[in-house]
């Protein structure tokens, strides 16, 4: 009788097994790490404010009223060896108006790292691949319908030297293939070659900025005198894109 | 001792039967969805649309007829999809040039028929659309067409115990999303297959062209086919057919998706099956006859920098086989297809 129960404990155990569903990332030596990324949008190194007076590197005043961008493919490596220490595939998408959108944990199977990847927009098959859901749902305002395609990030706002009527600027930047793709890849090692070292049971928090003002002044120079409003893909497009790829940087690694 | 035993079996039993009616996902089974095929008609290509994480089903096809059908998916209620794609005129708009939308408004250009789509690589007369499924979301939210957003639709279908119903039955949940109303849609519009005409029967040897249909099938195959290509009747290409630019819509057709000024007043061609329905003609609706468009091949090529080579010297159709010309693309009319009550709106 007793075997009996066991077995009947095993199976039961089992259905609890498979009954999981997102199964815990534990590595072979049964240690847990957890990494905690946060997003943060600022402007020159300052945490964003929306509507907040802030002026670029050709003296032009702006605010900012929206900002978004889509992450994906985020991973971090040890460059010290092959195997990637975390990553996850999903698309999402950070809004500066949504907290609970900038940041996100992810469970690492090695305890090493020293640098960061992600890929910043929507690969070129979730363009091509008709109505998606989640945080690809066009009805998040991230596509554009007249022209099938996703808007990789999007910066709007408002400054005196707009040149269109009510004083906004608008940069709405994609296009998934081509020279002129906004598909961005960012690699940000850890500041001053440290690596970094996960703990068992510890959480360990990397804060990424993403510095709004390196979209007019980066690898380009695009005032807003010259350009308040970009709404396609092309090759004035692309120059955002370069722009934007340059916005992120590791501002601290924290462990609690 | 034993008692016990078996007690603590049963509730073991008990339990294991508890977390597997927690595993199942959707506990209560609606209908069985009843599975539609898509029929490719013979003489045709492969379609570019294969029903990918979309399988057509009966209750799926219906779901989409009755969004199709359903002014709610517009801001005021009169702009249902159908209001611009009418059944009669193989689901173009009958007899207006440009369509009408939300406030009193003009599209900016003539509404083409819908058949045959799943073999569209690009939709819209420019190619704007990569993909038949996210199409919908382009009128949808256009000022002058439907004037809704997505949320907004969405909200107003979701309100709609009759909605979630048949959103259960199709998706397996009652929650609507924009994803799930955009593949009903599909399994409706995709379903659309036009290819039934006298011409298609002649091909399939069940009824022969008269004379004069005869003629103009030779003069077809020598002067239009190598754009208007068999059996689509169009080979989904873009071109400058030099027409003059409308000084008011100023439409550059597909440069305005690509960017490029090769591609400047290049427009896609159109099919020429149920031509007879569909008029008027051209991406504005600019040509009230076909005999008008046959004209402007003969006499009204405007030729510019990037006017297509078969058409920049003119097409030489001679009266006499305009008329032949006129008279097969009569065949190509499917009235089956037009007066198909499966196509229609359920009352």
């Amino acid at each position: 009788m007793k075997t009996g129960s066991g077995y009947i404990l095993c199976a039961f155990l089992f259905l609890l097994c498979s009954c999981q569903k997102e199964l815990k990332n534990e590595s072979s030596t049964g240690k847990s790490y957890t990494v905690h990324i946060v997003l943060r949008p600022v402007v020159q190194g300052q945490p964003l404010i929306f509507n907040q007076p802030y002026t670029n590197a050709f003296g032009e005043d702006y605010t900012v009223t929206a900002f978004r961008f889509y992450v994906s493919a985020l991973s971090l490596q040890n460059n010290n060896a092959d195997v990637p220490v975390a990553g996850e595939a999903k698309y999402r998408l950070a809004d500066a108006a949504i907290g609970n959108t900038l940041s996100f944990t992810l469970s690492a199977n090695q305890s090493i790292f020293n640098s960061l990847s992600f890929q910043l927009g929507v690969d070129s098959i979730a363009n091509v691949s008709g109505a998606q859901s989640g945080d690809l749902d066009p009805a998040k305002g991230m596509f554009w319908t007249w022209n099938s395609g996703y808007i990789m990030a999007k910066l709007e706002g408002a400054s005196s030297f707009s040149t269109v009527p009510n004083g906004s600027f608008t940069y709405h930047i994609g296009g998934f293939s081509g020279e002129n793709k906004a598909i961005r890849s960012i690699v940000l090692a850890v500041p001053e070659g440290r690596q970094i070292a996960l703990r068992n049971n510890r959480t360990t928090t990397v804060v990424i900025n993403a510095d709004i003002d390196k979209w007019f002044h980066a690898t380009h120079a695009l005032s807003i005198a010259d350009n308040a409003f970009v709404h396609s893909p092309g090759s004035l497009a692309r120059l955002y894109a370069d722009n934007y790829a340059a916005m992120f940087s590791v501002a601290s690694i924290t462990e609690e | 001792m034993m008692q016990r035993t078996v007690i603590s079996l049963v509730g073991l039993l008990l339990g294991c039967l508890l977390f597997l009616e927690a595993c199942k996902k959707q506990g209560t089974a609606a209908a069985p969805l009843v599975p539609l095929q898509f029929i490719v008609p013979p003489e045709f290509p492969d379609p570019v649309y294969k029903f990918e994480n979309n399988t057509p089903s009966r209750q799926g096809f219906e779901l989409g007829k009755k969004l199709f059908y359903d002014g709610r998916l517009s801001q005021d209620g009169n702009f249902p999809c159908a209001s611009c794609h009418q059944q009669f005129a193989a689901f173009a708009t009958f007899d207006h040039p440009l369509s009408h939308g939300f406030n009193n408004q003009f599209t900016t250009r003539n509404a083409p028929g819908l058949f045959n789509v799943a073999w569209m690589k690009e939709l819209h007369w420019d190619g704007g659309i990569n993909h038949i499924e996210v199409q919908p979301l382009a009128p949808l939210i256009a000022e002058n067409e439907m004037a809704e957003t997505m949320d907004h639709v969405i909200a107003k279908l979701q309100d709609d115990a009759a909605y979630r119903q048949m959103f259960k039955t199709v998706f397996g949940d009652e929650e609507i999303s924009p994803q799930k109303m955009l593949k009903a849609l599909t399994q409706f519009v995709a379903m659309l297959v036009s290819a039934d005409s006298k011409y298609d029967k002649v091909k399939r040897g069940t009824a022969s062209f008269t004379e004069t249909e005869e003629a103009g099938y030779q003069v077809f195959q020598a002067k239009c086919a190598a754009c208007h290509a068999e059996p689509l009747f169009t080979d989904n290409s873009f071109r400058n057919t030099g027409l003059p630019v409308n000084d008011i819509l100023k439409d550059i057709g597909r440069m305005h998706i690509t960017g490029n000024p090769a591609d400047s007043l290049k427009f896609k061609v159109p099919s020429l099956r149920n031509v007879y329905a569909t008029f008027p003609y051209g991406h504005d609706g600019r040509f009230y006859s076909i005999g008008a468009v046959i004209d402007h091949y003969r006499f009204g090529v405007v030729s510019g920098p990037t006017t297509d080579l078969l058409v920049k010297n003119k097409i030489t159709i001679s009266d006499y086989e305009k008329l032949d010309l006129l008279e097969f693309l009569r065949t190509l009319t499917d009235s089956a297809f037009i007066n198909n009550k499966n196509f229609a709106q359920t009352e």
